[in-house]
């Protein structure tokens, strides 16, 4: 049933871009990722995007790591609000672009995400750059994976930024408990992928009344040109979402938010690597938001057994909001001033 | 005034529901039931899948299982590849390499002789 619907809401979604299309007027043509860039390697699904910097900006190079549950232009969704447009002025910027990982990736593990892909995405920037190590920054499930990594290789990585990134699933919310009683047998033995729309269905679920909220702000703002050019934004990436690969999934949810290896040291790659906190060097700087309700502050702490520098901001806002809301500039200012000292 | 009721209302209203939305989406007794709900849906998908690949085998036609499987293999295929092009791209980045390191003890050779060829000219001009 699960399956059929995936087709059934795939012809929805069709239907309700035409109509959305129709009136959005303008702010059809409105693009996804406002900063312009170049796609400088593909690896499958996966693509390293490199953005414009103007003339005579250099310095370590920037790699940022998204989270794999939705589309990277969150950090890039409009001119106001884009931390990438921020980073490409001061520093060569990078990003990986998970793409639409589908069934023909089901059979990949997390490791593939968080170890190989990001070490592919490094080697060529060091190969163009001439150097040996970069500035990594990651985003909510971008920063688990960029921290994973930053344990693996740290001759690699020389600073590390982790944007809402959970690293301790001790007690980790609501989300934590969905996890705790998702079916994740079951869903191993019949799909071969945690379908996009199925994802963004569970996070709209534990906010209920957020539909009925953001509607009621519609209703409030909608004269302000700024808000919707910025609402019409969110919500088509709010509509864009992304599936997650089956034996990831799997991964996600048994090693991290079940039995929480990383914050452990006991998360071990399909190459049998261990991913060892205590290995790591990389600066790093924790940067959280206080109403964090996907990764709540306790989250975002680093295992006792890290012993690599540590600093930590936090911002007051939402999980998102740290990226688009009214203090997302204050976010994006503290990692641009721990990236360049 | 009606204004004013309605809005006042409508407050409530949304007080109401989100304490009882967010105290029911968080109940765990719920969670649980919801779980098991869609694990049995989950193990109906399975079941009917299988059913499905034997009609079609039966038939002889490739079910959708072996075509995911097939991309699968296609994506290690590719992989590999990846792979293979960048051992082959460290192997010619260190080829390149290896003149400038041999041509650095030549030169060195060349610089510990010049004070012996120095003493060798000045003796010969006595």
């Amino acid at each position: 049933m699960i399956g059929n619907m995936d087709t059934l809401v795939q012809h929805l979604d069709a239907i309700t871009e035409h109509v959305m299309r129709k009136t959005a007027g303008e702010l059809d043509t409105y693009p996804r990722g406002v900063t312009p860039r170049e796609e400088v390697y593909t690896a499958g699904n996966v693509s390293l995007l490199r953005f414009k910097s103007p003339e005579g900006v250099t310095g370590t190079p920037l790699l940022i790591i998204p989270s794999l549950i939705n589309r990277w232009y969150i950090l890039d969704v409009t001119e106001e609000t884009s931390f990438i447009r921020e980073f490409a002025q001061q520093r060569p910027t990078y990003l990986i672009d998970w793409g639409y990982p589908d069934e023909e990736v089901g059979h990949l593990p997390l490791s593939h995400y968080y170890h190989r892909s990001i070490k592919r995405a490094i080697r060529q920037i060091c190969r163009e750059h001439g150097i040996k190590s970069v500035d990594l920054l990651g985003y909510c499930i971008g920063g688990t994976m960029a921290y994973a990594f930053s344990c693996l290789e740290p001759d690699l990585v020389d600073h590390l930024v982790l944007l809402t990134a959970p690293i301790d699933f001790k007690d980790a919310g609501i989300f934590a408990t969905y996890a705790e009683h998702f079916p994740i047998e079951e869903f191993s033995a019949s799909m071969g992928k945690m379908p996009g729309w199925l994802l963004a269905f569970s996070f709209q679920f534990v906010q209920p009344m957020g539909v009925y909220q953001k509607a009621k702000m519609f209703h409030d703002k909608f004269e302000s040109k700024s808000f919707i050019k910025l609402y019409n934004a969110m919500e088509r990436w709010i509509a864009d979402p992304v599936s997650f690969p089956a034996k990831a999934y799997y991964e996600l949810i048994t090693d991290l938010y079940k039995k929480n290896l990383l914050a452990q040291g006991r998360l071990m790659t399909a190459e049998g690597r261990q991913v060892d906190p205590s290995a790591r060097r990389a600066k790093t700087l924790i940067l959280n938001a206080g109403k964090d309700h996907i990764a709540p502050l306790h989250t975002t702490a680093l295992p006792a057994s890290d012993k690599a520098p540590v600093s930590e901001v936090t911002i007051p806002s939402g999980h998102i909001g740290i990226t688009t809301g009214r203090n997302s500039k204050d976010a994006c200012r503290s990692a641009i001033d721990f990236l360049m000292n | 005034m009606g204004e004013d009721i309605m809005k006042q209302w409508a407050e409530n209203w949304e007080k109401l529901m989100g304490d009882h939305l967010e105290k029911l989406v968080h109940n765990e007794k719920f969670i649980s039931e919801m779980s098991k709900s869609i694990a049995a849906t989950m193990t109906g998908k399975a079941f009917y899948s299988k059913a499905l690949d034997e009609q079609m085998a039966a038939m002889n036609l490739p079910s959708r299982t072996e075509i995911v499987k097939i991309l699968q293999k296609l994506t290690d295929i590719e992989e590999r590849l990846i792979d293979l092009t960048e051992r082959f791209e460290d192997y010619v980045d260190a080829q390149q390499a290896k003149p400038a390191v041999k041509a650095a003890p030549a030169a060195e050779k060349q610089e510990a002789a010049a004070p012996a060829r120095d003493a060798k000219a000045r003796k010969q001009k006595k």
